[in-house]
């Protein structure tokens, strides 16, 4: 008998009971959305995160206060009193493998502008910060070494904050008030960033710039910054430039848990590794919903052996090998999943298309993911299939010719 | 055609051995019309379950046109069914759900023969029997006359050399029981090779030989000419 009439009679077998057909599916048809939903998302987000970091600033070396240095380490790092202006200077100097060297303070604060207020993100930083950052003005200029000798009272905004702050107004040239933690002063608008958007944790859009010298002297009255950005020469120099920083920095500290130096590198591999971990996971948790599945597909395929005893024998009565048998039961069990398979990959399709349009990444349902969810529904509707099949083709045909 | 050489079919049902056939010999030759009788439980069922090689005697011969039966495999005994063998059940046995086109071609299907001449030969079947005009049928649609007509159809779709009916009139009523009988005589006639298995008086009076079992073991076996 040909393969295809095999295939044939397995569908008329499906047919003749279609609800419970679908019901014994459904196992398989979730298993496999969750696979494909799965995958997409780790993809998309991977895909989406690593684009953003390297956005983010090319060779770009954070340097920040460490975990470690028990109690007074943690008032340290409450504090920011760790690093100075002259670190930085230092680094610059000393460490061949650097190329630009920010100072960073971050705070938040309220920004004024007539009868609207907002509470932001502040960040003191040098001119070099749109270099290190690649992270450009628009509008107007950014924060120069003029301002910073003369600790000016300027401000450049993030795109979301202008807009929030100005909607229809011209930003550039108007004040705001900034509010600092004891005082208050007049900030004059001088830029206006390019729209950046959301990179790991912190959306560049909702924040705002000024010289850092202001804010150490006039808003927050400290000689202290938190954090450098610092840019390697190349791709190349990173570790080396990691390592000279180090040196510099143990040699001020002689303690390397006070301060943390993590490149955009380790940070990538990093996101990248967890992610790795958190999707194998998933994906296992996916595959026990299949082989949930299975297993109901493989209760039906019993149960429809034992109601078609009686066909088995009328089969075998007028010809049917036992492997046609066996054939029939296996395409009917295959034909279940694949069918559960397919649907489950529109119905998963479907829901990474949705969940990547909230989410604002592209959906990713990889060829790789489909061919993956095909190959378990093929895998698991071959392996439970096996055991009804099997039992099919063993029955004595008087015996199944009897069967009432 | 047949020669059936001393066939025991012993049952053991918990240790206890229970003989539905004692030793069974008998030659039937082609364009023979046979009717097995007896009282129930005596093997006739059996026997033609043997016979038709669906079922294996526990001891004894069976040669179908001189081949040994006993020696075949599984799958061979399956091409003999298939090829040689057309088979009509009292239950009819028909697939529920499938047209009465569908079931008739199912032997076919088995046989491997393509779809277009499946369908042909199916078609030239259900005619010999009178049911051209229920080819979409399905059984449910399908009176009891009718749904052993289609059988009948299925088990000469192949042309086999032999048909076995068991009790095939078992389930009618008597008016369309003998016109079930009349269409077996009318295939008789046309040279098929027939055992039909009845208690039933008025069925055996078509058949030119009866043979009369009885706990497993041939108490008669009558020739006789009919007109
Ligand atoms: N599968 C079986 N297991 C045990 N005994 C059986 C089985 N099949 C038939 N028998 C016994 O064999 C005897 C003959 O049965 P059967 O051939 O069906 O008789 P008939 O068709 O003449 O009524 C009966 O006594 C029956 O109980
Ligand atoms: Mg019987």
């Amino acid at each position: 008998m040909k393969l295809t009439e095999t295939f044939r009679s397995a569908l008329d077998g499906l047919n003749a009971n279609r609800r419970r057909s679908f019901l014994s599916m459904l196992g398989i048809i979730i298993g496999i959305a969750a696979v494909i939903i799965i995958i997409s998302i780790t993809q998309g987000s991977q895909r989406s995160i690593s684009e953003r970091i390297q956005a983010l600033g090319t060779n770009l070396i954070n340097v920040g206060p460490g975990r470690g240095g028990g109690f007074a380490g943690m008032r340290a790092r409450a504090l920011g009193n760790l690093f100075t202006l002259e670190d930085g200077e230092k680094i610059l100097k000393k460490a061949s493998a650097v190329k630009r060297v920010v100072p960073v303070i971050n705070t938040r604060l309220l920004l004024q502008y007539q009868d609207r207020n907002v509470e932001i993100t502040v960040n003191g930083v040098s001119p070099e910060y749109q270099e290190v950052l690649n992270f450009w003005v628009e509008e107007g200029r950014f924060i120069d070494s003029r301002d910073l000798r003369s600790y000016r009272t300027v401000i450049v905004l993030g795109e979301g904050v202008a807009n929030d702050l100005f909607e229809d107004v011209d930003p550039l040239g108007q004040s705001i008030l900034v509010n600092g933690p004891s005082s208050r002063y007049k900030f004059r608008v001088i830029g206006v960033m390019q729209p950046k958007g959301r990179v790991m944790f912190s959306n560049f859009d909702d924040q705002a710039f000024i010289p850092i010298t202001t804010a150490q002297k006039r808003l927050l009255h400290t000689r202290y910054v938190e954090s450098f950005s610092i840019q390697a020469e190349s791709r190349e120099a990173s570790d080396e430039a990691i390592e000279q920083i180090d040196a510099i920095l143990y040699q001020k500290f002689q303690d390397d848990t006070k301060y943390r130096i993590f490149s955009q590198e380790e940070l990538l591999s990093t996101m990248s590794s967890v992610m790795q971990t958190f999707t194998i996971m998933l994906v296992g948790i996916a595959g026990i919903s299949l082989l949930v599945g299975g297993i109901g597909i493989m209760n039906t395929m019993l149960v429809s052996v034992t109601e078609r005893t009686r066909e088995i024998g009328t089969r075998m009565a007028v010809g049917a090998k036992r492997s046609d048998i066996l054939l029939q039961f296996l395409w009917e069990s295959m034909v279940l999943c694949l069918v559960g398979g397919v649907i489950g990959i529109v119905a998963g399709w479907i829901g990474s298309t949705m969940i990547a349009s909230l989410a604002g990444w592209a959906t990713v349902v990889s060829f790789p993911a489909v061919a993956l969810a095909l190959g378990f529904a093929t895998v698991v509707g071959l392996f439970f299939g096996i055991y009804p099949a099997n039992k099919a083709s063993k029955l004595d045909p008087v015996e199944a010719l009897r069967y009432e | 055609m047949i020669q059936a050489i001393n066939i025991k079919k012993i049952y053991k049902i918990e240790k206890v051995n229970i003989a539905a056939l004692n030793g069974i010999s008998l030659e039937i030759e082609e364009e023979e019309f046979v009717s097995i009788t007896g009282p129930s439980g005596s093997g006739k069922s059996t026997l033609m379950h043997i016979i038709g090689c669906l079922d294996r005697p526990t001891s004894g011969r069976l040669l179908l046109d001189h081949g040994e039966m006993g020696k075949l495999k599984d799958n061979a005994l399956a091409e003999i069914r298939n090829k040689k063998i057309g088979f009509v059940f009292q239950q009819f046995n028909l697939l529920s759900r499938s047209t009465s086109l569908r079931n008739v071609e199912l032997p076919l299907i088995y046989a491997g023969v393509d779809r277009r001449e499946r369908a042909e030969r199916a078609r030239i079947a259900l005619e010999r029997v009178e049911m051209a005009h229920r080819l979409y049928h399905r059984p449910n649609e399908l009176s009891g006359g009718e749904r052993q007509r289609i059988a009948i159809a299925r088990a000469l779709v192949t042309n086999p050399s032999l048909i076995l009916a068991d009790e095939p009139t078992g389930n009618l009523d008597s008016k369309t029981g003998e016109g079930i009988l009349g269409l077996f005589q009318k295939l008789h006639q046309e040279g098929h090779t027939l055992i039909v298995v009845t208690h039933e008086k008025y069925v055996s009076a078509y058949a030119q030989r009866i043979i009369h079992l009885k706990d497993g073991l041939i108490e008669q076996d009558e020739r006789r000419n009919t007109t």
